[in-house]
């Protein structure tokens, strides 16, 4: 079969898996030319060809030549309207679109940056990376309740949306959604796993790395600087993260992970109160009255080994939309990550639009409070307020209104919360 | 107005259809069960077609749009003309657009006005500065493209001139001053021609270009 043309590019990028899988699908023929990457994109030929310089770019048989992976991939996919890889309607074929643009712009843009971020690439920034970062799992979020009730993106078999998704989440689960994360992701590794399991795909996607942790940024080693920490330092290369599609990275070194210090949280003795069990108690009952989660609570509770606290945002003047106090919420949580082990939390936003406040309980390990949410940069935002649930009765209601979503402080009525559970 | 308003409202002018354009609050609209039971991530833009198709996403709406008329030229006239301006698209909304919000959101620390989240702790000049020149070397290769050609793709207008022209609109009331514009005359010939066609000239309207490209500014 002749070829359709010449594909340069480089087999890591996701956007390569992507136009590779649209042929392999599509049964299209693809030249692959030897290219060496910085050198061939500088010539001459290449530029006259492709002005834009960058990889992937696409020289058909035809004389067509064409740069953007995307634009590569629904070109190739439209030469073979009976793959379906394109939808068949005008209807399916906005929705493969509306997807890859989903993809592409909600989630792998994200992901690029904060790489970009973590290796050097442009200048590290901790706020930026939890913003984007935070971006990206409200995108994957949205994902996943879409994925709990499908298969494929669009109609009942695969097209170039559920490519392209998986391209870009194969990519993901090495940067930002490591096994915390994933754990709340199951439809989106379901539906991963599916796509670059597919008999003709598996070989151009390869094997999916999972990242234990999410990458973080090591601060590049001054001249001066004191003996590292106490525990010992790991050389053990986890996490590789794979090269970035953009064209003006070197190869990377991997980067050693930081080393891990013992939780102090965990050297605390043994308590009979299990936080799982709580947290699955909440979940399954009703939080008031007979067998709600409220009784469960107080017949369990170890008053040595965990605490109840009041937790308040410092600068409620400053709220403006219920929504977006209630998105804070989830940002604070979302940062809280670290410590799910120890933590239970429900917050909510108080009052209305423009005139309300963010407030609520936790329940966590130890006595102390900070040792349990400094992992959130932002938690110095917050006032906590230890409770006594069992003699102040105050403190009892206030705990009780906070779990039950029905809280009211200072005529202020409960109007949307989070849990972190 | 976004780009991917325009590109859409163009596309239709253009196209020769008609948009009902809904009223719509942020944060209300987008939270009710209604708009939630079509559009599930409770994103806009967002399309209904009138029986009942719902799509996502400014660019694929307007090329649905574009799609549902294509005398209109909007799409250029073969399959490979649809590629190019496919092409053309994606790299402005990637490597100028993408770049463009983010120099945004630094500068205005995420939040608008007050903030949580200190502005001090979100903004880093280093950021800044990488970012834009990656922008920067998209712009001189659009430079060097436009040049050889009056439209992007065909002899007429097409949804990727109307997109480069947003996206380029949107850049010069944010990273672009007036020097940094004196660098582009071809794009910028080509933003005038096309913000001028009189089908979209009113969805283009009276642009504001900034005379210095936004700064973060210091909260006192």
């Amino acid at each position: 079969m002749p070829s359709v043309g010449k594909f340069y590019n480089l087999p890591y990028m996701r956007q390569s898996k992507t136009v590779l899988s649209v042929c392999a699908l599509a049964g299209l023929e693809l030249e692959i030319p030897e290219y060496k990457h910085f050198e061939d994109n500088k010539k001459p030929e290449f530029l006259a060809k492709f002005p834009i310089g960058k990889i992937p770019a696409f020289e058909g048989a035809n004389g067509l030549n064409l740069s953007e992976g995307a634009a590569i991939a629904r070109y190739l996919a439209g030469l073979a309207p009976n793959s379906g890889l394109l939808g068949t309607t005008p209807e399916e074929a906005a929705l493969v679109d509306q997807w890859v643009h989903f993809a592409e712009t909600e989630i792998a843009m994200q992901n690029d940056t904060i790489w970009a971020m973590v290796s050097n690439h442009i200048p590290y920034n901790k706020g930026f990376h939890t913003k984007v970062a935070d971006h990206q799992m409200r995108s994957l979020t949205s994902l996943e309740t879409y994925l709990s009730t499908r298969t494929f993106l669009v109609g009942e078999r695969i097209t170039l949306a559920d490519i392209t998704a998986a391209s870009v989440l194969q990519r993901v689960v090495t940067v930002t959604a490591d096994a915390a994360v994933r754990s709340k992701l199951v439809n989106t590794i379901r539906f991963l796993e599916t796509i670059v399991h597919q008999p003709k795909l598996e070989a151009i996607f390869g094997p999916v790395e999972y990242v234990e942790k999410a990458l973080q940024w090591v601060p590049p080693k001054k001249e001066k600087e004191p003996a590292p920490p106490a525990a010992p330092k790991e050389k053990k290369e986890k996490e590789k993260p794979k090269k970035v599609a953009d064209d003006d990275d070197e190869d990377d070194n991997l980067v050693p992970e930081e080393p891990k210090a013992k939780n102090p949280l965990d050297l605390l003795p043994k308590s009979p109160f299990n936080l799982e069990d709580w947290k699955r108690a909440y979940s399954n009952k009703d939080t008031r009255g007979t067998d709600g989660s409220l009784e469960w609570f107080y017949a369990n509770f170890d008053k040595e080994g965990f605490s109840v606290w009041r937790v308040d945002f410092k600068y409620n003047e400053e709220l403006t939309l219920v929504f977006m106090s209630s998105n804070q919420i989830g940002g604070f949580f979302n940062r809280l990550e670290a410590s799910r082990k120890y933590l239970f939390g429900s917050v909510g936003v108080l009052g209305e639009n423009n005139a309300s406040i963010i407030s609520g309980a936790l329940i966590l390990r130890g006595q102390d409070a900070k040792p349990v949410v400094d992992c959130a940069p932002d938690f110095e935002s917050y006032e906590y307020k230890k409770l006594d649930v069992f003699e102040n009765q105050e403190d009892k209601t206030f705990f009780e209104g906070a779990l039950a979503w029905d809280l009211e402080v200072s005529g202020k009525k409960w109007a949307d919360g989070k849990n972190f559970k | 107005m976004l780009p991917n308003i325009i590109q859409i409202l163009s596309a239709a002018a253009i196209a020769g259809l008609e948009l009902d354009l809904k009223p719509f609050e942020l944060g209300v609209t987008n939270k009710s069960p209604e708009y939630l039971d079509k559009f599930a991530m409770g994103k806009i833009p967002a399309f209904e077609s009138n029986d009942g198709f719902s799509l996502i996403e400014g660019a694929s709406i307007a090329r649905y749009v574009a799609s549902l008329a294509p005398e209109s030229g909007l799409l250029g006239d073969s399959v490979k003309d649809a590629a190019q301006i496919d092409q053309w698209i994606h790299f402005v909304e990637h490597e100028i657009n993408a770049y463009t919000d983010l120099i945004s959101q630094l500068v205005k620390g995420f939040f608008p006005e007050k903030s949580y989240f200190s502005r001090e702790k979100t903004y880093n000049e280093h950021v800044h500065k990488s970012l834009f020149e990656r922008q920067e070397r998209s712009l001189k290769f659009l430079e060097q493209s436009i040049s050889t050609h009056e439209f992007l793709v065909t002899n007429k207008i097409t949804l990727a001139d109307v997109v480069v022209a947003a996206v380029i609109q949107r850049a010069a009331g944010i990273t672009l001053g007036a020097a940094e514009r004196a660098f582009y005359p071809n794009i910028f010939a080509h933003y005038a021609k096309v913000a001028a066609d009189p089908r979209i000239k009113a969805i283009f309207g009276a642009a504001e270009f900034v005379e210095v490209p936004l700064a973060f500014a210091k909260v006192d």
